[in-house]
């Protein structure tokens, strides 16, 4: 032992000086690749060729600057339809990437209501045209796209996301800009149409009456200024107190013409591309996310925008609107959106809002928070009845972010009028305003034809994009001289050692200085724009100054790293932040120049007045009471209760849910939401008020339950001793059955039946992973349907990856080969801890958890036990009764197929096969051995490069999108390595997944009526459909963070995934695997735990560790299934005892 | 009226005699009726019914089996996790109960010396902590098991420690610090009852003290602070008694739930585990009663103790 650890130490010991030696190798190494901003071409090669070509410092500014030459002088239509295929023959593999590949598809007739010919992308695709100019030149490139759906065969399917592109020229993205083309869809509200006792109202098919906000009907409405008064009637619908129900977005189908812009918003005229003069170039668009239907390719003549000024001299014969009267839109009748996450929300702060109730909700207002994203539109309709110079004051609130403003474009009739109106802003204030459209010092007035004009405000930057685009970049080139300092000094960097920074990195140093130089130069800006120096301005110089420093007094570098490291955090904290424009409107209002806007706000005691009526009003209001009144409930349906314990939010989007799509496809079956606090269900089931469905719960919750009979299972059959219904048959179920006099016993569910509405059991579990839905079964029964599902997935740093030159592991083996790279440069890696590491290695060599199988022996046992006779000579007839006698002691269920089993799986743990303990030992030594870390915050390590490589949750996806905008592009997350098989050389890459489940409690186990419509509920919820829009609107809420991890494959599938990730995601989904829950099983992750602490903290040696728990485990197992009248390893061996000594014998020729 | 005064006490039972008085006091018992009543639903009734319980396999979500005394066999018999948690919890509280007893009662002794003003916002001060939540959570921050947790960047950057230490996730240490947080949370409600204590002791005692002989402020803290505040050094006591019993909550915030190899784990964790985790509430009430009665075992040995204070 003492000798082993010796050595152990000894070697760390040389691992050590050689990391030391190497890392000041790598450290010049990696400096000397400190300075590519020449585009892809300076980058290290590796065999990560096709991450190579996307991974470009280069930013478009530095771009504009170097290819400065006049724009072309005409606009340049490209055939389509004459994209570049690679030929057969004569082309060598590499020299494809140019080429188009994937599926593309050329439609000749069109589509929607264009006839012409329409090339159909794929998301897999890449589609290349040739251009060639005559001379050196300039041009933006312009495309028209389809927003509606379509759907040709295999990645043609369009998924109602926005189309995102790279954009290639000559097979590689010229700049970083070019990595994320958006292509937006077009989102219209659906109304109903309603009686006049506001009803709904149906169509010959039973589907309900609607019309869309681009609709003739709608279109009318708004531009009739009598509805724009508060008081006029409203189109929305309104649930049974008289809250107005925001109405549903539907996509609009129509081609659309859209410049190439960058979609960060940095900068705001269109990108441009340089085309050198007399060579053959291409033109690539190659798929992130989404098929992408396109009518026509063009490379744009490029006219400048007029100034204001000349805007003025332009319209000089036009007259100003001098007329008294103004004219308004309510800011939600808006006709389209860019997203179906901009909706009418609800305003209660201001009396002044139109229309405003003290007690109902009025949704007054669109946008807000959801409307912040640059690139984000709004549009409406507004007829002014002369034509003529008119001002235009929103009634607008920007109260999010203080001490700056938000920043919108306008367009009028789809052209922006002028420059500077591309830069309208909107300062900070905790009340609502009514100012004239302004870029801050000029009010303008804008040019309305007669009659009816559309008016278009989109989410820009304004001043602050140069601002935040010189802090990305900035940031970003901290964050890579922060890890090539990192890599000389380790992450504990030693302050009082002598680096000699200045002779190893006197570019790193350099850069800092630069760096500095820069933030405080836009940090100036900052203060110039919004007057004042603040927070804001503050963050900036906190980093320069530690950045000057630094790069002033080399010795203090090492000591500062950890400021550095926090103050780069926060700095990446405020840029997602400042990039957030959100802006509520309540109207908008065109009246003649220079005439007085409209009161914004109330007076103190109009105020006071208003706050009283609230005050009052809320002891009347039903807040809990949800429902829309376009139906009201039966008093004969079937009332299914269902209890979630998520946010109001959630239980909100689950009962607008129910109200659009359950109550009118499953007629006769009511369900009653309920929103619960964690921890309810428990003491609610005991008292017996509990629920007849429960959402969320934990993975062992089911079987815990189960066993306590307190719920139900979904496929019992008879001779299984639980309490249960059994929905795998439906059609030939009780529900379907008819009584006595021949009616059926019950009709509502009859017709759901036989149209095949309500699934069974057997269909729905193939929604699912395959082993979704292992933790929820027991002995052949299964008590709940898996709601959520998680798993581990690898994420790793492309562009570190390139750096060192190494490839992303896909066998353990090349796992272990990068280990050393990463280390040497002072780099972490994360790997999940203890069990939950070795149990992805057992998995992967097909080792389970518990022991399992030897069905046959186990059963052969428990017969000859029981049986009195001899059993060698036991008749068909006496062993139908003795399998029976089984059943009835507990020991054995029957399956689906009929097969008698033995209820022996899970009796004992098998952590202490070989095989398990040598996994444990692995994982313990990259922990011991490879020092990885335990405790880390994966998000910020990641995103300081600190972390390149980790196993992480696939969830963390949501975190690195939303937190950690500055690598976006730069990382991937792809399945985990695996074990190679040693026959096959299959690789095995099973990830362990966790899922929450869905269950069925016992309060319905006498209600056979409610029963299935409990169960009809339960698979409509997790029906792709459903957990689709779920989703989606979750995201909506929320935003894209919140995306939810469904167990639905489908639904997982319909959401916004870039067709890598989803193949990456897919690929693993594939692989998941979720261990058994069996009685006792909450001791297994308690006593592992303990062993992996004693070998992380006291350097024991984890197989005696390990095994030393063992019986612990097993007893607690015993115990537990004693309790259950299951058998377990104590009976066993009695059984075993009387066996053997009756029949010595038996199980001669089993054992091999 | 002097002869209905004489009949009484031995004329008549124990329990007539009790009948008759709280006739006489009616008004008073009527008053108290409401608070009573309260008291008994959610107070005295659990405990009873936990009693009842710990004889029988509760498992929360099926009707109870009568099963004896099998829950108490168990457990002091067969539960070796059971034995650690006594153990625990007896450490825990010999050092923590007195602990912090002795250290409100120090600095409480010590403000109580400061003027006025400074004393109140001395009192603040001390007593912040304990008012303030779960504000024992900033210890996890500081004792981080990352290496930019504040402990070990700071054990690392000045070589004290080699690698990050697993603070609360390591045997060695978990208990010092656990015992360290409590001291630190326990100048609670007890210290400001002995502030309250130190305020009413009557100025002219000392006086008489002093002319009886009394030579030193040891001697007067002894002889006439401490007896004339016993009334508050007991319910300093129960507070510190009973805080140090149920001090399980901080545990798991701090440690996780269960401790590692149940090296911080207390009979109110062991509670926990059978009631929560693994739905054995028989069990679980049999734990809670022998919890009770060595609360109330605890309490007579103090009380008995505080008898001795000033003798």
């Amino acid at each position: 032992m003492i000798g082993q650890r010796r050595k152990a130490k000894s070697f760390c010991i040389y691992v050590l000086l050689l990391a030391i030696l190497t890392s000041g190798f790598c450290g010049i190494n990696a400096s000397a690749l400190g300075e590519y901003f020449g585009g892809s071409d300076s980058l290290y090669r590796t065999s990560l060729d096709d991450v190579e070509s996307y991974l470009t410092a280069t930013t478009y500014e530095e771009y504009r600057n170097v290819y400065d030459v006049p724009f072309g002088d005409e606009t340049i239509e490209l055939d389509i339809t004459d994209y570049l295929v690679a030929p057969d023959e004569g082309v060598d593999e590499d020299d494809k990437t140019a080429y188009s590949k994937g599926a593309i598809k050329v439609l000749e007739n069109g589509l929607g209501d264009y006839n012409g010919k329409v090339v159909i992308c794929g998301d897999n695709s890449v589609i290349t045209w040739k251009f060639k100019p005559e001379e050196s030149v300039r041009y933006n490139i312009a495309i028209e796209y389809y927003t509606g759906d379509f759907n040709e065969g295999a990645n043609l399917i369009a998924k109602s996301a926005t189309a995102e592109r790279y954009i290639l020229i000559d097979g590689a993205v010229p700049y970083k800009e070019a990595r994320s083309v958006e292509f937006e869809k077009i989102w219209a509200d659906v109304y109903n149409v309603l009686d006049e006792n506001g009803k709904f109202t149906y169509n010959a098919d039973g589907s309900k009456k609607t019309y869309l906000s681009t609709d003739d009907k709608f279109i009318e409405f708004v531009n009739n200024q009598a509805n724009m008064n508060p008081d006029s009637e409203r189109p929305y619908l309104k649930d049974v107190n008289g809250n107005e129900l925001k109405p549903d977005k539907q996509l609009i189908a129509d081609w659309v013409e859209k410049s190439i812009y960058d979609s960060t918003g940095y900068y705001s005229e269109p990108l441009s591309f340089y085309f050198e003069g007399g060579i053959e170039h291409t033109i690539s668009l190659q798929a992130v996310r989404e098929p992408l239907a396109i009518k026509s390719i063009k490379l744009l003549k490029v006219e400048d925008d007029i100034t204001y000024e000349k805007y003025l001299e332009k319209y000089s014969d036009k007259k100003d609107y001098t007329g008294s009267e103004s004219f308004k839109i309510q800011a939600e009748y808006a006709i389209t959106t860019s997203g179906n996450t901009i909706y009418s929300i609800n305003d209660r702060s201001s009396s002044f809002s139109e229309p405003q109730d003290s007690a109902l909700i009025r949704l007054n207002e669109i946008g807000g928070d959801k409307w912040q994203y640059v690139g984000q539109w709004i549009e409406w309709e507004i007829t002014v009845p002369e034509e003529g110079f008119y001002t235009i004051v929103p009634r607008s609130q920007q109260n999010f972010y203080s001490g700056i403003y938000v920043s919108r474009k306008i367009y009028i009739n789809d052209t922006l009028p002028f420059k500077e109106a591309g830069n309208l802003r909107f300062p900070y204030s905790d009340d609502w305003q009514t100012k004239p459209l302004s870029d801050g010092t000029t009010d303008f007035k804008f040019y309305l034809k007669e009659g009816v004009n559309k008016i278009k405000l989109e989410v820009v930057l304004g001043d602050m994009s140069e601002i935040l685009s010189t802090v990305e970049s900035s940031l970003a080139a901290i964050n890579g001289y922060y890890r090539k300092i990192l890599m000389i000094t380790g992450p504990e960097a030693d302050e009082y050692r002598d680096y000699g920074f200045d002779k190893l990195i006197p570019d790193v140093l350099k850069g800092l200085l630069n760096e500095s130089e820069r933030l405080y130069d836009v940090s100036d800006l900052l203060t110039e724009l919004t007057g004042a120096k603040g927070e804001h301005s503050s963050t900036l110089d906190r980093v320069a100054l530690t950045c000057e420093r630094m790069g002033t007094y080399p010795s203090t570098v090492a000591s500062q790293m950890k400021t550095l490291k926090d103050y780069t955090a926060s700095l990446g904290t405020w840029l997602a932040n400042t990039q957030n424009q959100p802006l509520e409107i309540d109207y908008i209002s065109f009246q003649a120049v220079d005439s007085k806007a409209p009161q914004a706000e109330p007076g103190f005691f109009g105020n006071l007045w208003y706050e009283i009526q609230k005050f009052y009003m809320s002891f009347f209001s039903d807040y809990n009471s949800l429902g829309s009144s376009g139906e009201g409930p039966d008093a004969s349906d079937i009332r299914v209760e269902v209890w979630t314990a998520t946010s109001r939010d959630q239980a909100q989007i689950l009962r607008s849910l129910v109200d659009d799509n359950f109550t009118p496809n499953y007629e006769g079956i009511s369900v009653d939401i309920k929103l619960v606090a964690g921890g309810t269900l428990l003491p609610a089931t005991l008292a017996g008020t509990g629920p007849d469905v429960y959402l969320g719960g934990g993975q062992g919750d089911p079987v815990n339950y189960a066993i306590r009979s307190a719920v139900l299972s979904l496929n019992t059959k008879t001779g299984n001793t639980n309490i249960g219904y059994d929905f795998t048959d439906l059609q030939n179920s009780v529900w379907n059955s008819k009584d006595d006099s021949g009616n059926y016993k019950y009709p509502a569910y009859n017709k759901l039946i036989e149209a095949g509405v309500i699934k069974d059991f057997n269909e729905v579990s193939t929604w699912f992973a395959d082993q979704a839905l292992v933790p929820l079964t027991l002995y052949g029964e299964t008590y709940g349907l898996p709601m959520t599902m998680s798993f581990s997935m690898m994420f790793y740093r492309k562009d570190i990856f390139v750096e060192l030159g190494i490839e992303v592991p896909n066998t353990w083996d090349d796992f272990y080969d990068i280990i050393y790279s990463l280390q040497s440069n002072s780099l972490d890696i994360g790997f999940p801890t203890g069990t939950g590491g070795s149990m992805v290695f057992m998995y992967q060599q097909n080792e389970p958890l518990y022991d399992m199988g030897n069905h046959d022996y186990y059963l052969d046992l428990f017969r000859r036990y029981y049986y009195e006779g001899n059993f060698d000579d036991i008749s068909d007839e006496e062993l139908a009764d003795l399998d029976k006698t089984l059943a009835e002691n507990g020991l054995t269920y029957t399956d689906n197929e009929g097969n008698v089993v033995p209820k022996t799986d899970g009796i004992t743990i098998n952590l202490d096969s070989d095989l398990s303990l040598a996994c444990f030992k692995d994982v313990c030594r990259f922990f011991t051995m490879y020092d990885f870390p335990i405790t880390y915050d994966f998000a910020n390590r990641f995103r300081s490069g600190e972390m390149p490589l980790a196993i992480s949750d696939y969830s963390s996806y949501n975190t690195l999108i939303i937190f950690a905008p500055e690598i976006n592009g730069l990382w991937e997350f792809t399945p985990l390595p695996g074990t190679a098989n040693e026959l096959t050389q299959e690789i095995n890459n099973v990830t362990i997944g966790g899922v929450s489940a869905v269950m069925m409690m016992n309060s319905v186990s006498s209600k056979e009526d409610v029963a299935l419509g409990a169960w009809a509920f339960m698979q409509w919820y997790l029906s792709a459909d459903i957990q689709s829009a779920y989703g989606n609107e979750m995201v909506a809420l929320l935003g894209p963070s919140a995306k939810q991890p469904t167990s639905n494959m489908n639904a997982l599938a319909n959401m916004a995934w870039s067709s890598e990730e989803y193949n990456n995601l897919f690929s693993q989904f594939n692989a998941v695997a979720c261990t058994p829950e069996f009685p006792g099983s909450y001791i297994i992750g308690r006593y592992t735990n303990f062993a992996f602490l004693d070998v992380v903290n006291d350097d024991a040696e984890p197989v005696e560790e390990l095994q030393s728990y063992i019986l612990d485990i097993n007893v607690e197992l015993t115990r537990k299934r004693e309790e259950f009248g299951l058998p377990t390893a104590d009976s066993i061996k009695e059984m075993l005892s009387v066996v053997e000594e009756k029949y010595p014998d038996w199980n001669e020729g089993r054992k091999d | 009226m002097a002869k209905e005064q004489a009949v009484i006490r031995n004329d008549m039972s124990r329990f007539k005699w009790t009948l008759n008085e709280m006739k006489k006091h009616k008004t008073g018992y009527f008053m108290a009726l409401p608070f009573f009543i309260l008291f008994f639903i959610f107070t005295v009734a659990p405990v009873l019914l936990s009693f009842v319980l710990s004889f029988t396999t509760f498992n929360l979500l099926e009707w109870p089996d009568f099963v004896f005394m099998d829950n108490y066999i168990r457990l002091l018999l067969d539960d070796d996790i059971f034995m650690t948690a006594i153990i625990n919890t007896f450490k825990f509280s010999m050092i923590t109960g007195p602990g912090s007893y002795l250290l409100s009662m120090l600095f409480a002794w010590f403000i109580n010396e400061l003027r006025p003003k400074i004393r109140s916002i001395m009192t603040l001060f001390f007593y912040a902590p304990s008012i303030s939540g779960q504000v024992y959570l900033i210890w996890t921050i500081f004792f981080s098991s990352d290496q930019y947790g504040y402990v070990n960047a700071w054990g690392m950057k000045l070589g004290l420690l080699s690698e990050p230490v697993l603070w609360f996730q390591d045997e060695k240490y978990i208990f010092p610090l656990i015992v360290a947080v409590a001291l630190w949370t326990s100048l609670g409600t007890s210290f400001l009852t002995f502030i309250a204590g130190f305020q009413v002791v009557d100025k002219s005692l000392y006086e008489a003290g002093a002319v009886d002989g009394v030579k030193n402020r040891w001697q007067e803290l002894w002889y006439i602070t401490l007896p004339t505040m016993r009334p508050q050094m007991m319910l300093g006591a129960i507070l510190a008694i009973t805080g140090s019993f149920g001090f399980g909550a901080v545990i798991t915030a701090l440690v996780g739930f269960p401790s590692p190899n149940y090296c911080a784990h207390t009979i109110m964790h062991h509670l926990e585990d059978y009631g929560n985790s693994r739905f054995e509430m028989g069990y679980a009430s049999a734990i809670a009663t022998i919890l009770f009665f060595m609360m109330i075992g605890a309490n007579m040995l103090v009380t008995k103790m505080l008898r001795k204070v000033g003798t």
